[in-house]
């Protein structure tokens, strides 16, 4: 990998980014009513509407209003929120830092369990363990995470059994235990379903890799089995995983649009539906900016991951 | 539920007997002082801006925080609130309401006449967007007559004045406030209300805690207020339910029976003057024939309506805009369901062969596009080939409401008789859509409001419904009770039909 091959790669980024925005400040306008009809919502009389439009700026001319934004942005003032009154940028931040311990909770749980599950799978091949795994990881994957959520809240969080709270928020610099609590029924939601995606691709690649002529080799030099797995097979076959791991990050953010909703988890995917049904645009603009920037500098840092794994990947 | 013509005395026998006790009638016990009450709600706090918001939650949140001159109470009467008393002139044209003394914002200065003066000046300001305007605007002077009196010039006379001035967007600002940059009270609220603003987190809680300078010095009994949102309801019903939450503010009809049900809660139903009505326009095809609005009237079972939609949680309605809860309303007649006159009429009206015509709901809330997918059905006997069109809200308000010609509207209670006639129906009414100009009704009203003389304004107003009625511009078809539920340790919680005053400085918890 060059320097030159990196500049590449995150002026691409960056192009990537100025199109997203430029798209989703288009649609927004091309829809009809805007941010201060849903601020007034029926009760508001045409002068009244005039009047908020003066205020939020929304009488300008579109080119006028997306490269205020943009100009903005590049100097680093993200703007005010239309409906909320406060900046753009601290509500971002703020959000932000919730969702990625969301995020981060789930993606360790996911790597904790799955890659081993993954595992045992490939190892137990054709038994009944392997047929009960791959069950519950065409089940994990096949359901939707409004169900899975709503199936946790009724059966772990309800007044029956009450064991977990059903949704809110508790910062773990406010209390650790809070935290843990109300964060482990979204975190296992995501989990579920990614669980299931990265315990097959485990299965299949360690499968192949347990089939190879160089694991036959290590069994036939009369290697324990424990060492033959851990110290040839497992290294190949997690590669691959890895790679996937890195790319389901855009799953994750997918997902917790919907998770943090149901579990009252104030976030960005929060956020940007709140964004959305209020036509805030600064917000929308400054939410998907943040999604789209995670999503394609995820995507790079697995291809370089993968070629610093794997020998064979050169990038020029 | 299925006698339409109950009074407010049976209806609370009904719900009595139903096992569901409305806060009004509950014995309260002795309050004790101390706790927190966490309020679940699903509705974004979105500003505090009291002359300006308009969502379910932020009204339960300005109560708190803020005072008016008046507050409607329970029996749809104006109250004492930062006003001790008031006196009108014998036109109704003048009004004068003495300020209760020492009172205070919550940061310790003293909130006097100029405030209340300020307050009303900024309402009546256009650029303020003040939901509050157009109930106001009658409103020619207002003048401190002295760091205890404010007195009002109105324009025209208007005897229900003092409710006016209780709307929730009224509440009294101080003029410091009002002199700096208006978005400062978005977030930061300095008003007179029973509690104060500690912690305001629009995605997560806000929290208020007791004002210690209340001008009634024995309340609030609560300690703090924690209201919680959750947006999905499986969730905040599920809290609500595990004990988590003392007060869910808003519960869902399909909900209602379950959560009524559980052990521990009480759950509240009011009855409520808020509606759903089909809006035609009247100066154009087809609804320009008194027939065919007949025959959509007769075709609609409102009964049936009121079970499949609400749950049985409201009660039926024959198109007068006036619930029982309303002082002056009268019985006007009910249109009979009956598909196969309203088929003749249809036919009368020069639609042999059926009327196909596009219906438009918004899909929120839900019950828009339920009571029109209902509405299409049970019609289609009676020869209305009806299409329903559902849209997002935002395309409904910008390109159908008051703009199409047959779609859903929504519509919560008033406080007044002309407060709902010059809402929607009179010629100059603030949201008139459905372009039904009638003289007399428009009279009726106008005079109605300037008379003081009970029994007039009684006959006057029993004549503009009926006129509605006869005329039948819009189908209102049922009004929606209010719903909420309180955990059993909380007493005293209660909803104003209207669900505009919630009196939580009266509220209480059993334990601490």
């Amino acid at each position: 990998m060059t320097p030159g091959y990196l500049a590449r790669r995150l002026a691409a980024v960056l192009l990537v980014l100025l199109v997203v925005s430029f798209a989703v400040f288009a649609i927004t306008m091309i829809l009809p009513g805007n941010a201060a009809v849903m601020i007034l919502g029926e009760y508001a009389t045409p002068d009244q509407l005039a009047a908020v439009e003066e205020r939020l700026g929304l009488n300008r001319p579109w080119a006028v209003q997306y490269l205020d934004w943009l100009s903005g942005v590049l100097s680093g003032d993200w703007g005010m929120s239309l409906r909320l009154s406060v900046p753009v940028a601290g509500l971002i931040a703020a959000a932000f830092a919730n969702s990625a311990m969301l995020a981060v909770t789930a993606l360790v749980t996911v790597t904790l369990i799955a890659i081993p599950l993954g595992i045992a799978a490939a190892v137990q091949r054709g038994t009944l363990a392997d047929l009960a795994i791959g069950c519950l990881a065409y089940a994990g994957t096949a359901m939707p995470e409004f169900v899975t959520a709503t199936l946790l809240i009724v059966f772990l969080a309800g007044p029956n059994s009450g064991l977990f709270p059903a949704g809110g928020f508790v910062s773990p610099v406010e209390s650790l235990h809070g935290f843990i609590a109300h964060v482990i029924l979204p975190a296992g939601t995501l989990s579920l379903v990614l669980t299931a995606h990265i315990a097959r691709q485990t299965r299949s690649e360690m499968a192949d890799v347990l089939a190879s002529d160089y694991v036959r080799a290590a069994r036939l030099k009369g290697l324990a089995e424990r060492v033959v797995l851990r110290r040839h097979a497992l290294p190949n076959a997690l590669a691959p995983t890895i790679a996937v791991i890195s790319l389901d990050v855009g799953y994750l953010l997918g997902g917790i649009i919907v998770v943090e909703e149901i579990f009252a988890w104030p976030g960005l995917g929060r956020l940007l539906i709140y964004a959305l049904e209020n036509r805030d645009l600064p917000v929308i603009q400054g939410v998907t900016l943040v999604l789209a920037m995670v999503y394609a500098l995820s995507n790079l840092v697995s291809d370089l991951v993968i070629a610093a794994i794997d020998p064979r990947v050169r990038y020029a | 539920m299925t006698d339409p013509t109950f009074d407010r005395r049976s209806m609370l026998l009904a719900l009595a007997a139903g096992g569901i006790v409305p806060a009004a009638v509950e014995a309260q016990g002795t309050p004790r002082r101390g706790g927190v009450l966490k309020v679940s709600h699903s509705n974004r706090i979105a500003t505090l801006n009291v002359l300006q918001l308009s969502g379910p939650a932020e009204y339960l949140a300005v109560d708190m925080l803020y005072s008016g001159l008046t507050r409607m109470g329970p029996n749809m009467q104006p109250l004492p609130d930062l006003a001790e008393r008031w006196t009108g002139d014998g036109e109704a044209k003048v009004f004068t309401f003495t300020l209760r003394p020492n009172l205070t914002f919550h940061d310790g200065s003293p909130c006097t006449a100029e405030d209340v003066v300020a307050t009303f000046k900024a309402i009546l300001t256009p650029a303020t967007a003040s939901p509050a305007r157009p109930v106001l605007n009658m409103i020619s002077d207002v003048v401190a007559v002295d760091p205890r009196t404010v007195r009002f010039a109105l324009s025209v006379s208007y005897a229900d004045f003092p409710i006016s001035v209780a709307h929730a967007n009224a509440r009294i600002v101080s003029a410091k406030a009002l002199a700096g940059p208006l978005t400062e009270i978005d977030t930061r609220p300095n008003g007179t209300g029973p509690f104060k603003l500690e912690t305001y987190d629009s995605a997560r809680m806000t929290r208020l805690v007791r004002n210690e300078r209340y001008y009634d010095p024995t309340k609030p009994y609560l300690d703090a207020v924690e209201m919680y949102l959750f947006p999905d309801l499986a969730a905040e019903s599920t809290n609500f339910l595990s004990g988590a939450m003392d007060v869910m503010l808003e519960v869902q009809q399909a909900d209602f029976k379950r959560i009524a049900s559980a052990r521990g809660v009480n759950a509240l139903r009011v009855a409520s003057g808020r509606f759903i009505n089909v809006v035609m326009r009247l100066d154009q095809k087809p609804f320009d024939d008194i027939r065919v609005r007949r025959a959509l009237a007769m075709a609609v079972d409102r009964d049936l309506l009121v079970d499949l939609v609400l749950e049985g949680l409201g009660r039926p309605a024959y198109d007068n805009i006036l619930s029982p809860e309303y002082r002056y309303r009268i019985d006007t007649p009910k249109a009979a369901f009956d598909p196969a006159a309203a088929k003749r009429l249809l036919t009368e009206a020069g639609y042999p062969q059926g009327l196909k015509i596009r219906l438009v709901a918004s899909n929120r809330p839900a019950i828009r596009t339920q009571v029109a997918v209902a509405i299409k059905e049970m019609a289609r006997p009676a020869g209305f080939d009806i299409e329903v069109e559902t849209m997002p809200h935002d395309t409904y308000l910008a390109n159908v409401w008051r703009k199409g010609n047959f779609y859903m509207a929504y519509w919560g209670m008033q406080p007044t008789e002309d407060g709902a006639f010059t809402l929607l129906l009179t010629s100059d009414a603030a949201f008139e859509d459905t372009a039904w100009k009638n003289r007399e009704f428009d009279e009726a009203v106008a005079r109605g409001r300037s008379t003081l003389d009970n029994a007039e304004r009684a006959r006057l107003y029993a004549r503009a419904q009926e006129l509605i009625v006869r005329d039948t511009p819009y189908i209102i078809p049922f009004f929606q009770d209010v719903l909420t539920a309180s955990r059993d340790v909380v007493k005293g919680w209660q909803v104003h039909p209207l669900s505009r005053t919630f009196f939580t400085e009266t509220v209480w918890l059993e334990r601490r």
